[in-house]
């Protein structure tokens, strides 16, 4: 995820008053943990991740419940600091009366605060990106994001599909965008691609001409590039300075599917290169299932979540984080026991096709199907659902484009057996 | 009390029951001074007997400052340090008694601050007359210049507003013999053309030879106030303030 | 060698808004002894009353005086109400880094509060793209470099030619004996802070037109480079500051073209360090504390 600032306090209340508030008495609420950053500079991300679990909760909550127990969800706040994260997670799980499911557990703090939850042996859908993860063997881990690896072997795939064949690589150095690297370059050389440049820069400088001139002077006919919004704002514009007033297109992350990318963007450099050069790619789900339309019309819907909706709405992250809780909660129907290890067997079969298997696309229609005995398979936001051994789930990629307004279309598609390919 | 022609005069400065020091403690106490123009002052005495405190304490440069010090019949207790430039009070203190960052000429300029600018280069040419060595270091800075050369731009920066009484801090320390001389020798010019001096001096009986009035200080109070002549004649004063410093001139 | 030069001349574009900027920091410090790292939040500020200025149809060219006029009030009224009352209840050096930490989040915080996080920019601004002497620089960055050598000649003219000025630095030399001579140093240690405060002001503009995009933490980001230039020309030395800025604006573009450039910022932190280890007065220490206002 791009490095983004906000003001920590605002939203740790915002989303602390949001998770506030249950249903029914009777059975204690089943708690959803939401381990994020939602303070220091990455707190922005913590919004974006709890987000899908506050419309997932109150969707819940409104089919009655899982078996009759309500659901809230609890922040945990791990800072964005792998160190800081332990003990703020440690202590969530030590004192939370009825913790059942945990989501989030994103790239930076992943590797201190995966084993605490595993340890905890409560199911988690992670939306970490690291390689490392890729074959695990916990036992409770899920994940259905790609790792980042097949997410740079993605941006070499749309370049190449777009006859780019000399890509400048300019990454912003963090540990997100770095995550990109080596599947990029493990897919450039195998589609026909060498790479004129490849920098890291850092993040906010006050001018980046010098490294601008070293990229000009490589003659990219493409850029693959992830930098904050303000930094790709001042990197581009002082490339159109040295570059006579013109632009390569530009390949990025869907993480950069923002306003404040858009904006900044379009400030410095014109709202033309922004709508008709910039391709942003990343996982891929498809905006016109039913599944979608549920998922949307709560989020717009949701007080404390409407205002980044659009946002939202346009990035695979928090929409497999809202069908994880989905699969969980189902799966714990399943199993009629809201215990880890009893439910954490019926995750697969939520999902895995089977004869005479009702398809459902949410949590209510699924519910209803297991009261009345019939064993379901959901299909969600994310579209159909198959888990490795290891637990992992690629899914396909999108490229997508800003529209004028700061929306965003679809333009192509890479399927996930495609990329993994060029991964090697 | 000094000779009976300052007593005629309106005492350019009187100090009455001054207690003065740092934190609680007093470093003076019991102060009692009385300085009339075209005289000067000597106060001598061991180091540590407070002489420099006495000084800032005049000035309202020190912790705290009790009792009174009237400067030319103004009670001037408590007044801030830039006003009393303003009553023809000059000040040298004994180190950083200078702009080391600033030429010589902006040191004048300096002293002068309170002029209108063409007055002041007036009296540029006035205070060079008095130090002519200054003339051709007037475009050096005061860090590049020797120890007399910064004591004598010390001493012509407090003349540019001709002030009515100076406070001298040990201006002769750290200077060769010859050149203490030199500056003593002016500070008894000064007081001839109607300055009031206080000179306070390490090197006693160098400042006693050009006094009128001599103040001993002893553990921050004044121990004996006596015409500077009799205190520099007499053996026994000699032998017990002035010790093996007298006979050595400094 | 053409990426080379062309670094020189950007480290002069970028030196030139570092120069700015460090000189006031530089003057502030050397008059007050307060190490005011609310300097950076008034960048910030600066940039923001820039594109306010801007929406009201005014150009950035214009808007710089303005905003320049504004933060110098600004600082003054920082001075009155925030410094003097706690130098007069005699706070440390460290407690006024502090209390300067925390007014600068402050106003970070209420420039937030009124614009958002969001980035912004005073749009393309640069113009042409002009060649000189080999270098690369859009004509944006020459005006800022005319600007900044404007600036430091008239800052010079004021402090040595001057009585203002000139009681400014004896003010910053020996208070004391500046009062001592009847030189009201309040009021000196007042217009010092307007002065730094409105290169400050300037120095906002001038970053916020040569990063194209800014955010609120755009004075203090560059709080770093900044206060190494100063460190590095000797502290309190507004010509120092000069060259320091220099230094720090083409080593930083220097390592960007011709090492990783992800360290680019790094070489101001090491120059940083290096200089308080090395040369705690500054790159001509005693020697050029000697002629520190010759230039």
């Amino acid at each position: 995820m791009v490095r983004k600032r906000w003001p920590a306090a605002a939203v740790a209340l915002l989303v602390a008053a949001a998770c506030q508030g249950g249903t029914s008495g009777g059975a204690p609420p089943v708690q959803i943990g939401v381990v994020a950053p939602f303070s220091g500079p990455d707190a922005q991300f913590g919004k974006l991740l709890s987000a899908p679990c506050i419309v997932a909760s109150r969707l819940i909550d409104a089919a009655g419940g899982i078996m009759g127990a309500s659901v809230s969800c609890l922040s945990i706040d791990d800072t964005g600091d792998p160190a800081d994260a332990v003990p703020n997670v440690t202590r969530a799980l030590a004192t939370s009366g009825n913790l059942r499911m945990v989501v989030g557990l994103e790239s930076q703090t992943a590797a201190t605060t995966i084993p605490l939850v595993e340890k905890a042996k409560i199911p988690f859908f992670t939306a970490n990106g690291l390689d490392a993860f890729d074959r695990t063997t916990d036992r409770f881990f899920w994940r259905m994001t790609a790792p980042d690896s097949a997410n740079g072997v993605a941006f070499a795939l749309w370049a190449s599909r777009k006859g780019y064949r000399r890509p400048a690589i300019v990454f912003e150095n963090n540990i997100g965008a770095e995550g990109n690297l080596p599947g990029l370059q493990a897919a450039m050389p195998r589609l026909g691609q060498t790479a004129v440049i490849d920098l890291t820069i850092p993040g906010d400088a006050a001018s980046y001409s010098s490294v601008v001139d070293r990229v000009v002077a490589a003659r990219p006919d493409v850029l693959v590039f992830s930098a904050d919004p303000q930094t790709a704002a001042t990197f581009l514009s002082q490339y159109s300075q040295l570059n006579g007033g013109s632009l390569p297109p530009m390949v990025t992350a869907t993480d950069s599917l923002t306003p404040d990318f858009f904006n900044a963007v379009a400030k410095a450099v014109g709202v033309q290169y922004v709508t008709r050069s910039i391709y942003l790619v990343g996982s891929y789900f498809d905006n016109t299932t039913p599944a979608f339309a549920t998922y949307a019309r709560t989020m717009s819907s949701t007080p404390a979540v409407k205002g980044i909706a659009r946002t939202i709405l346009s990035i695979g992250p928090p929409a497999s984080i809202y069908d994880g809780i989905n699969i969980m909660a189902l799966a714990m129907e399943m199993a009629k026991s809201t215990s880890g290890p009893a439910y954490d067997a019926d995750i697969t079969r939520v999902v895995s096709p089977r004869s005479g298997a009702v398809v459902v696309h949410d949590f209510a229609a699924g519910k209803k199907a297991i009261e009345s005995g019939k064993s379901v398979r959901y299909v969600g936001v994310i579209g159909p659902v198959t888990f490795n051994r290891y637990h992992n789930f690629a899914g396909e990629f999108a490229a997508n484009m800003f529209n004028p307004d700061g929306t965003s279309h679809q333009v192509g598609v890479m399927s996930g057996a495609d990329v993994q390919s060029y991964l090697g | 009390m000094p000779t009976s022609s300052a007593e005629a005069a309106a005492p350019a400065l009187r100090v009455r029951g001054l207690r003065a020091g740092y934190g609680d403690a007093p470093v003076v106490s019991g102060v009692d001074l009385d300085l009339a123009c075209g005289q000067v002052a000597a106060v001598v005495g061991p180091n540590g007997a407070g002489k420099s405190t006495l000084v800032k304490a005049l000035l309202g440069i020190v912790g705290f400052v009790e009792g009174e010090v009237v400067i030319d019949g103004r009670v001037t207790t408590g007044m801030p340090l830039e006003r009393l430039a303003r009553l023809g009070v000059g000040y040298v203190p004994q180190v950083e008694d200078v702009f080391e960052s600033l030429r010589v000429r902006e040191n004048l300029d300096m002293g002068g601050y309170l002029l209108p600018r063409r007055e002041r280069a007036r009296r540029v040419e006035r205070v060079l007359e008095t130090f002519p060595a200054l003339r051709p270091r007037l475009d050096r800075y005061v860090e590049t210049l020797s120890g007399g050369e910064r004591k004598m731009t010390a001493l012509a920066r407090v003349l540019m507003l001709e002030p009515r009484l100076l406070l001298l801090d040990e201006p002769t320390a750290s200077l060769s013999l010859s050149v203490s001389r030199v500056v003593l020798d002016q500070v008894r010019r000064l007081a001839d053309l109607g300055k009031a001096v206080l000179l306070v001096e390490q090197r006693a009986a160098a400042a006693l030879a050009v006094a009128d009035w001599a103040y001993v200080m002893v553990r921050g109070g004044i121990a004996m106030s006596a015409p500077a002549r009799r205190v520099l004649d007499d053996p026994a004063m000699r032998e017990v303030f002035l010790g093996a410093r007298a006979s050595a001139g400094g | 060698m053409h990426l080379l030069v062309d670094a020189v001349g950007f480290g002069i574009a970028a030196g030139a808004v570092i120069a700015i900027g460090a000189v006031g920091f530089s003057l502030q410090f050397g008059m007050s002894n307060v190490l005011n790292i609310t300097y950076g939040a008034l960048m910030t500020l600066a940039a923001y009353l820039g594109l306010f200025l801007l929406g009201r149809g005014l150009s950035a060219w214009a808007a710089m005086p303005l905003c320049a006029a504004l933060v110098g009030l600004a600082s003054v009224g920082f001075r009155r109400l925030v410094v003097a009352p706690l130098r007069r209840r005699g706070t440390g050096a460290l407690g006024m880094v502090i209390v300067t930490v925390s007014a600068g989040i402050i106003v970070e915080y209420a420039i937030v509060a009124v614009a958002g996080t969001a980035a912004q920019s005073y749009g393309r601004q640069s113009g042409a793209t002009l060649h000189l002497l080999g270098m690369t620089l859009t004509a944006g960055q020459v005006a800022i470099i005319l600007i900044a050598a404007g600036l430091m000649l008239g800052l010079h003219l004021l402090l040595t030619r001057t009585t203002l000025g000139r009681a400014m630095r004896a003010t910053a030399a020996n208070p004391t004996l500046a009062r001592s001579c009847g030189i009201a140093t309040e009021r000196v240690g007042d217009a010092a802070w307007l002065l730094s405060g409105g290169l400050c002001g300037a120095a906002g503009v001038a970053l916020a037109l040569t990063t194209v995009s800014f955010d609120f933490t755009l004075g203090s980001v560059f709080l770093i480079p900044m206060i190494a230039a100063a460190v590095l020309g000797g502290i309190g030395q507004p010509y120092g500051a000069m060259l320091g800025a220099l230094v720090v604006g083409i080593a930083s573009e220097v390592a960007g073209a011709l090492w990783d450039p992800a360290y680019k910022d790094v070489v101001a932190f090491l120059i940083l360090i290096v200089m308080l280890l090395v040369r705690p007065r500054g790159l001509f220490g005693a020697a050029w504390s000697a002629r520190r206002l010759l230039a």
